[in-house]
């Protein structure tokens, strides 16, 4: 659900200052792996809340914590400066989904509903589905509704679904957009696509590691190879778009999609047991995590610090 | 007719095996197939994964061992024992994760007696 067309980008080369680094390849390639390790890092932050609060104060304190994300929304919606407003509308999405969609599912699911946890056998081994994954499981229908939302909104910037408008004859019904670059509200844009995009990949991997669905053994197998090269496809085709973007606020937005695509790979190589989710057991993995949250917060850092356009900023409005 | 009892001979010995077979659950289902005969070290480390959900698996084990022993509803047995009122739904799931705890080698199973002979119960019923 990227929410910027990336032909303009490449036309954009009055780009902020004359450093090399904030030219084309690098500012895709920087933005796609911040997004990527911000995966990572987000479920670690929940390991710390979950582990800090305990589970019982985790609930309730969630309810404040979402409305923090809202908060924090609210300004970004204010601000006049679209770098802000993407931060803002970004993290305030990832908090409000890790608050209030996945704390509150863990309340409902372990707590109050009473549900039990998938178990990979009878008697050994770790959960394979928790409640709060099986309650989500079952928001596909919900999902896919607001997916029509963004499907027939004539306003819709997002290329996949720009693309999808084309093949299925909707340009013209919709009519021209009626809003312009101006009009837009970056921070809201942001949010609804990363809660979006978030919800879309988890609704995906959930499916392909859903017994009842899938099967086990090579059904299993089949579905989660098949998912790999889609993502690998897919998010591919986003990167090689990615990879001509000059403007930072812009990048990441588009990385946003790319990377969770692309991260549908890790959980999936995970479960085959090629790599250790380190982001999951942070206290096990403490020089590890320790690693990918200064490389997230010193690439997030360099995206705040770099040079940008006006239009980025807020001193002219416009792209 | 002959043929038939061999149908017949057949159909009991393939039923036969079918029950000697592990009970599992469905697949895509919570949740284990028999909760008492889970080891204890397993129990205690699922249980946050869904602690209502399992405290109401032990409370349902609970009642028909209960029930198996006296022929009594738990309400009912609850009630002649000696501070019965206080043995509500989070205090039973929480003796036996505690017994589970205490004792990881031995079985939710165990935990269960364990509680019946905290409430003034007999001794446990044989093994086998």
């Amino acid at each position: 659900m990227a929410t910027s067309r990336a032909p303009s980008q490449p036309a954009a080369t009055d780009a902020a200052g004359g450093s090399r680094l904030w030219r084309p390849p690098w500012v895709g390639i920087l933005t796609c792996v911040l997004m990527f390790v911000g995966v990572g890092v987000g479920h670690a932050v929940m390991t710390f809340i979950e582990d800090g609060l305990g589970r019982d104060l985790t609930y309730p304190v969630s309810i404040f914590l979402g409305l923090g994300g809202m908060i924090l929304l609210w300004y970004g919606v204010k601000s006049k400066s679209e770098s802000f407003a993407t931060w803002t509308g970004f993290f305030a999405a990832i908090i409000v989904w890790m608050t209030w969609v996945e704390f509150f599912y863990m309340y409902y699911g372990r707590k109050n509903f009473g549900m039990l946890p998938r178990l990979h056998e009878p008697v050994v081994g770790s959960p394979t589905g928790e409640p709060e994954y099986m309650i989500m499981a079952a928001t596909i229908g919900v999902l896919l509704t607001m997916c029509g939302f963004y499907l027939f909104d004539k306003d819709t910037r997002c290329n996949m679904f720009v693309w999808l408008q084309d093949r299925m004859g909707l340009r013209e019904g919709l009519g021209p957009s009626t809003k312009t670059a101006k009009d837009r509200n970056y921070a809201i844009i942001t949010f609804m696509e990363t809660f979006y995009v978030t919800w879309f990949m988890y609704a995906w991997n959930l499916l392909i590691f859903d017994p009842s669905i899938v099967g086990t053994g090579q059904s299993a197998f089949l579905a989660e190879a098949g998912t790999c090269v889609l993502s690998i496809v897919w998010g591919g085709f986003c990167f090689s778009r990615l990879l001509k973007y000059r403007r930072t606020s812009t990048a990441l937005r588009y990385a946003i999609p790319t990377a969770n695509i692309l991260w549908i790979n890790a959980e999936i190589f995970s479960h085959w047991g090629l790599l250790t989710e380190v982001w999951v057991e942070p206290y096990q993995y403490l020089p590890e995590v320790s690693l990918i949250c200064g490389a997230f917060a010193v690439m997030a850092a360099l995206i705040v610090y770099a040079p940008k356009k006006p239009s980025e900023t807020g001193e002219r409005q416009g792209n | 007719m002959a043929t038939m009892r061999l149908w017949i001979a057949g159909a009991i010995l393939l039923g036969g095996a079918a029950a000697q077979g592990e009970v599992r659950l469905r697949e895509g289902m919570g949740g284990v197939a028999d909760i008492g005969a889970t080891r204890c070290d397993y129990y205690a480390y699922i249980h946050p994964n869904g602690p209502t959900g399992f405290n109401q698996s032990v409370l349902y084990w609970l009642e028909g061992y209960v029930h198996a022993r006296t022929g009594q509803p738990l309400d009912a047995f609850l009630a002649g024992v000696p501070d019965g009122g206080r043995w509500t739904f989070d205090r039973i799931g929480q003796h036996v994760l505690d017994y589970c705890t205490a004792n990881p080698a031995a079985t939710v199973a165990d935990g269960v007696v364990d509680l019946w002979k905290r409430l003034g119960g007999g001794p446990a019923a044989p093994a086998g």
